[in-house]
């Protein structure tokens, strides 16, 4: 017996090693869960997208929020005289916000499929500082300043030439 | 007798602590007992029953409520007209469509405002649904409290059909927030129509077949249930029964038949009655309006007409006041909503049915065995979220 256990050793190894290097090669039982399967739908409402160079600052957002979770920050310029930040912790994602959003066709404020919303390590000074922020605020605030600069170039040199005229006009009479 | 002391005022009576052994365990055996059912109990919910036993006997039930207690009414008049119904919602969170339908009819009622035929419909699709979901949920529970948790599952798998369509529907499963005054939030895709199709064909053509053969007429069901908690029709009007255990007393009570709303009007059902009013029967009645409403829902999908789904509600409503009544999942939903020229409600009151049903258990559980105690309050089919509000 002994010696017919010995012949069988090397079939039960080499058997051994090709489960091993099945298994190897087998699709994995577990899986990475964010790179697919979740079902995301039309209207999922998830992470909030603000973008500041369409806000027009009309604190409707803040208005029809049931929890009172979005702020109005001011920006220091006249349009948008202020743009909304969320308080992602409080908000209950019932979209209410989007819907009050006057802004055509593009609104400022939208609901995005996005749902992964990670805080780490999830005490309660991390989550009160966990906030959506307008995406290119700089940019919208820069774009802004300019667009005064201008307006008001424009309005100077409108006075100039009214004053010009006066001028040319009293010194007819 | 006991002792009194006098301390500021105040006065306490301590009873005599008595060491009881050998013989006298006998007398207090037979002395009542207090139980305390729930608030830890897994059938109960969040709520506590305290039940006075003599052996295995009922003697007496005092309910005892407030443990979700959310001031849902208080904080709608801090809301606009619009986003109050985030609040009217959480009601109760399984069939949240009734509620907000039914504070939407009340707003629009005081603002002079006419809903689209459109909205209509899908109000009574989601309305609908939400009773479906609901009723499920009502009948895995109620053969879950005898012990067996299989029909839950069932019943679960069914439930999930219905909530993928509100997610494609409002984008959420839950606390969809798609009803509003003035119409409903968003326009009925067809991918929502054919979800609801799905999940109204799986209810019809899966889940009734198997439910049915197994828990329907079931013998060991009907052991535990046929003549427990029976309440005659004369009685269930004065206790002030609603819903599905006003109908199993041989009432034909349906907000949806008598004073119709929404696209109800329009529709062909039935009113489900039974005559026993035992607990069995109440658990019948709603396995048959589960049936009825797959085939409301139907017809209400054939029927939808093309249009506009939302009309503008305005900023600032008149002051006035509206009663409406809405037939929810679990009962006469009722909203006094009352205006006073604002941007919000000035007062909103909520009769829920629950909280109705609740108070019918001290007289039905007189008597009974403890065993039956859970049996009848599943049968009552209520929800904790209304009781509280």
């Amino acid at each position: 017996m002994e010696i017919k256990e010995t012949l069988l050793l090397p079939i039960e190894a080499t058997k051994k090693v090709i489960r091993v290097t099945k298994a190897l090669f087998a699709p994995k039982a577990t899986e990475i869960w964010w790179d697919k399967g979740i079902r995301r739908e039309l209207r999922y409402r998830g992470k909030h997208v603000i973008k500041a160079d369409l806000c027009i600052g009309c604190s409707m957002c803040a208005r029809a929020c049931p929890v009172n979770c979005i702020e109005m920050v001011p920006t220091g310029v006249k349009k948008p005289r202020a743009v909304p930040k969320v308080r992602a912790n409080e908000c209950i994602f019932c979209g209410l916000c989007e819907d009050a959003c006057p802004t055509k066709p593009e609104k400022a404020i939208k609901l995005t499929d996005e749902y992964r919303m990670i805080v780490e390590p999830g005490t309660w000074d991390n989550l009160s500082k966990f906030i959506f922020e307008p995406e290119n605020l700089e940019e919208a605030i820069e774009k802004a300043k300019k667009m005064e600069e201008l307006l008001e170039k424009k309005k100077q040199e409108a006075l100039k030439k009214k004053q010009q005229a006066a001028a040319k006009k009293k010194e007819e009479k | 007798m006991g002792n009194s002391i006098a301390t500021a005022g105040y006065t306490f009576v301590v009873e005599e602590s008595k060491e009881v052994s050998g013989e006298d365990l006998g007398l207090l055996q037979e002395k009542l007992l207090q139980l305390n059912w729930g608030v830890q109990h897994p059938a109960s919910g969040p709520m506590r029953l305290k039940v006075w036993v003599d052996g295995d006997e009922v003697v007496k039930v005092d309910p005892d409520i407030g443990y979700v207690l959310r001031l849902l009414e208080k904080l709608v008049e801090y809301r606009t007209w619009i986003n109050a119904i985030v609040n009217v919602e959480r009601a109760c969170f399984i069939d949240n469509f009734g509620t907000m339908t039914g504070y939407s009819i009340a707003a629009e009622k005081i603002a002079g405002v006419k809903v689209p035929k459109k909205a209509d419909y899908i109000r009574t699709i989601l309305c609908e649904g939400g009773r479906i979901v609901s009723h499920l949920i009502g009948l895995g529970s109620f053969v879950g409290v005898l012990g067996v948790h299989t029909p839950m599952q069932w019943a679960l798998i069914a439930r999930e059909k219905f909530l993928d369509a509100f997610e494609v529907y409002s984008g959420q499963r839950i606390a969809t927030a798609s009803i509003v005054p003035g119409g409903v939030r968003y326009e009925p895709t067809g991918k929502f129509i054919e979800k609801m199709v799905t999940a109204v064909d799986f209810l019809e053509n899966e889940f009734i077949p198997r439910y049915g053969e197994v828990f329907i007429d079931n013998p060991t069901l009907k052991v535990r249930s046929v003549g427990v908690g029976k309440v005659s029709k004369e009685r269930a009007i004065e206790l002030g029964l609603a819903g599905p255990a006003l109908r199993a007393s041989g009432v034909s009570s349906d907000i949806r038949k008598d004073y119709p709303y929404a696209a109800y009007g329009e529709l062909d059902f039935k009113v489900i009655t039974k005559e026993e009013g035992d607990a069995y029967a109440r658990y019948l009645v709603i396995w048959e309006e589960l049936i009825e409403s797959a085939k409301i829902i139907r017809q209400a999908i054939e029927g939808l007409p093309e249009g506009d789904y939302r009309t503008k509600f305005p900023v600032k409503v008149p002051a006035g006041e509206a009663y409406v009544n809405v037939e929810w999942a679990r009962g006469c939903f009722g909203f006094h909503l009352i205006s006073n020229g604002g941007t919000g409600p000035y007062r909103l009151k909520m009769r829920a049915p629950s909280f109705a049903n609740l108070w019918a258990i001290p007289e039905m559980m007189k008597n009974v065995k403890l065993a039956d105690v859970p049996v009848i309050f599943a049968s009552l089919y209520m929800c904790h979220g209304d009781i509280d509000r």
